[in-house]
């Protein structure tokens, strides 16, 4: 069967005593960095791209997607143990798993997740394999007024989920979109926006940027407002969860697996969604339903599961039609454009060692986070009490040499200070930057698509409402702006966020 | 008329300005036709509809009640963004090890609760350690030391 022989080709990859070791050391240090307080996924990614570049490309997305699972379960980690969520999709598991520490039980809380976490990983493998291929059959049919509309749709449908303001994040993934344009044009070469800066004819470089946003512009905002707080870690107990615990949590592991898997597949998806949607279904289907929000284990397994089976299913979008779900699929392509690897259908047939290598990873990826993190428990608690007053300088010096060592340019580097600047203005006018980022990465490839489409239809604007996939895109992103601005749906999505 | 939400006045106005200040340079790249669009003509969309998010930001800005501004201090922004310029500027003259200690030093300053012994250590664990896994293990091409 040709999955099998393509999973079999993707193991190949992946065992390979190099690319293990990779694995290894992505999930590794994707756990420490995002034990780390006030250090989530995307900052982690971030933070140690550039130790991936000197990589060949396959092993550097292994190493990337390791990091990528070892930040978020170091997330869930920190939201059990001291209840601070590394990042929003761990919020809900900080409800009851923080209780269950509370109560003595953080060994158990720690363990279910991760096996949940492991039974879910396997799944969304398994899906991706099936899935994948499908979908990017139907994508290579896309023409370049598909493409547009796709595009347009992935895009609003990534914000509806930022928080706050509809409006300003529809104002930041347009503001990503015009800064993604900077530099030469493809076809004519005029140098846009560059303001007689030579540097600038290459673009804006997309590491300053994330590094100014998501490293250092969110560190200035923690000097003024993080409290130099004591981080009182409850004591851990027996990590292995009892057979008891098992049986109760199994149900919501499944559950919250097959609805991650599928949530994560839409754009726009992804952990987060998928951990908020099992909490409450976990919630309704309990019996009895009062012990949630009470340190209930079934409140740690669906959300869990759920979150790492949308994590690992929203690399199908990403890679297959080559549209960021969230920031951290963004920083994906990013990483995976500056090694000369287009993500797009054609990814399949072009470099099925890389596709196949990368899925087959992770899963020996989410093996190694179940075998390494229960063990290792102790030392990521020791990482929690390192005060913050000696953590952010170290992220200064990691941003400054990555942004350095991704171009071997100074510019970069003043660069990434006036990026911070605008980054850090922006967090305080309430405007998230995580849809900029997203717009950053689609900006020339919706600029090159709206082109072709026009080229083709003679400069018809129609053509994106004349085709019918077009169009059902295009209807899909307006109703979801429609439904969001109703004010009933409104509410439950603020609260929901909220919650 | 009284600003009901200042954050949405400033959040709006910036958009204003770098939407239009995006749509304006645009027809100088040359916005070509329908059919062969120029450089300028993608920008120039995106330019309008973001200042134009702006005004619909602006009018909410007087029109519906949000936060105030946060109290800011723009002390630790100011410092971290001096130490990343000093770094920029010391790098090649004094090498990577001096100009990460200035870097974790100036930057480290930025901190609440700054202590000198403590940021010196940190400055020279940290040189040391970029200088092993950046230089020496990656290969960045950078000088250690201050070029005599």
């Amino acid at each position: 069967m040709d999955t099998l022989a393509n999973l079999g080709l993707g193991f190949g990859v992946a065992l390979t005593a190099a690319n293990l070791g990779y694995c290894f050391i992505g999930v590794l240090l994707g756990t420490l960095v995002g034990v780390l307080p006030g250090l989530g996924p995307v900052a982690s990614v971030a933070m140690l791209l550039p130790i991936t570049f000197v990589l060949p490309p396959a092993s550097a997305l292994i190493m990337l997607s390791g990091i990528y699972y070892g930040a978020q379960y170091g997330g869930s980690t920190t939201a059990i143990l001291v209840n601070i969520p590394g990042e929003s999709s761990s919020v809900v598991t900080a409800i009851d798993g923080y209780k269950m520490a509370r109560m003595g039980r953080a060994g158990p809380a720690l363990g279910i997740a991760a096996l949940g976490s492991f039974f879910a990983g396997c799944v969304s493998t398994v899906a991706i394999a099936f899935f994948a291929p499908a979908l990017a059959e139907v994508a290579l049919r896309f023409g370049p007024a598909e493409y547009f509309a796709l595009m347009v749709f992935g895009l609003i449908a990534a914000i509806v989920l930022a928080s706050g303001s509809l409006v300003k994040a529809v104002a930041m993934v347009v503001l990503g979109l015009l800064l993604g344009l900077v530099g030469a044009d493809v076809n004519s070469g005029v140098p846009r926006y560059g303001f007689g800066i030579p540097e600038l004819t290459d673009g804006i470089g997309f590491i300053p940027l994330t590094m100014a946003l998501f490293g250092i512009a969110e560190v200035a905002r923690n000097l003024e407002s993080l409290e130099t707080r004591s981080v009182g870690v409850q004591a851990i107990g027996r990590v292995l969860p009892s057979l008891a615990d098992i049986r109760q949590s199994m149900g919501s592991i499944l559950r919250g697996t097959a609805l991650g898997s599928v949530l994560g597949i839409l754009p726009g998806g992804g952990a987060l969604l998928a951990s908020f949607a099992s909490y409450s279904l976990e919630k309704k289907v309990a019996r009895p339903p009062r012990t949630f929000g009470e340190g209930d284990i079934r409140g740690v397994a669906g959300p869990e599961s759920a979150n790492n089976a949308g994590a690992q299913t929203s690399f199908i979008p990403m890679i297959t039609l080559g549209i960021p779900s969230n920031p951290t699929m963004a920083l994906m392509i990013g990483a995976m454009m500056i090694q000369g690897v287009a993500p797009g259908p054609q990814i399949m047939t072009e470099k099925p060692d890389l596709f196949w290598g990368l899925i087959a990873s992770m899963w020996v990826g989410n093996l190694m986070l179940l075998v390494l993190n229960l063990p290792l428990v102790g030392i990521w608690i020791r990482l929690l009490r390192i005060p913050y007053r000696m953590l952010f300088p170290a992220i200064l010096v990691f941003c400054m040499i990555g942004v350095y060592s991704a171009s071997n340019s100074l510019f970069d580097i003043y660069l990434t200070a006036a990026l911070t600047l605008l980054g850090y203005v922006l967090i305080k006018l309430d405007c998230e930057p995580a849809p900029l980022i997203l717009g950053f990465i689609l900006g020339p490839l919706m600029e090159e698509n709206l082109r072709r489409a026009l080229l083709i239809s003679r400069g018809d604007a129609t053509v994106f409402v004349t085709q019918p996939i077009s169009l059902g895109f295009l209807v899909a992103a307006v109703l979801l702006v429609a439904v969001l601005v109703m004010p009933a749906v409104r509410k439950t999505r603020d609260e929901a966020l909220q919650e | 008329m009284r600003i009901k939400s200042p954050k949405d006045l400033g959040a709006g106005f910036l958009f204003l300005v770098l939407g239009g200040g995006f749509a304006a340079l645009a027809p100088g790249y040359s916005l070509g036709t329908p059919a062969r669009i120029g450089p300028g003509f993608f920008p120039f969309l995106l330019g309008l509809i973001l200042a134009g998010l702006g005004l619909v930001i602006l009018a909410r800005a007087v029109a519906v009640n949000g936060e105030p501004l946060p109290a800011t201090d723009v002390r630790p922004l100011g410092k971290l963004l001096l130490a990343m310029c000093l770094f920029g500027v010391l790098l090649r003259p004094l090498g990577l090890v001096g100009s990460i200690v200035v870097l974790v030093l100036v930057g480290g300053w930025a901190g609440r609760d700054f202590r000198l012994k403590e940021a010196v250590l940190l400055a020279a664990g940290l040189a040391i350690a970029s200088a092993i896994l950046f230089v020496q293990g990656l290969g960045v091409p950078l000088p250690l030391w201050p070029k005599l």
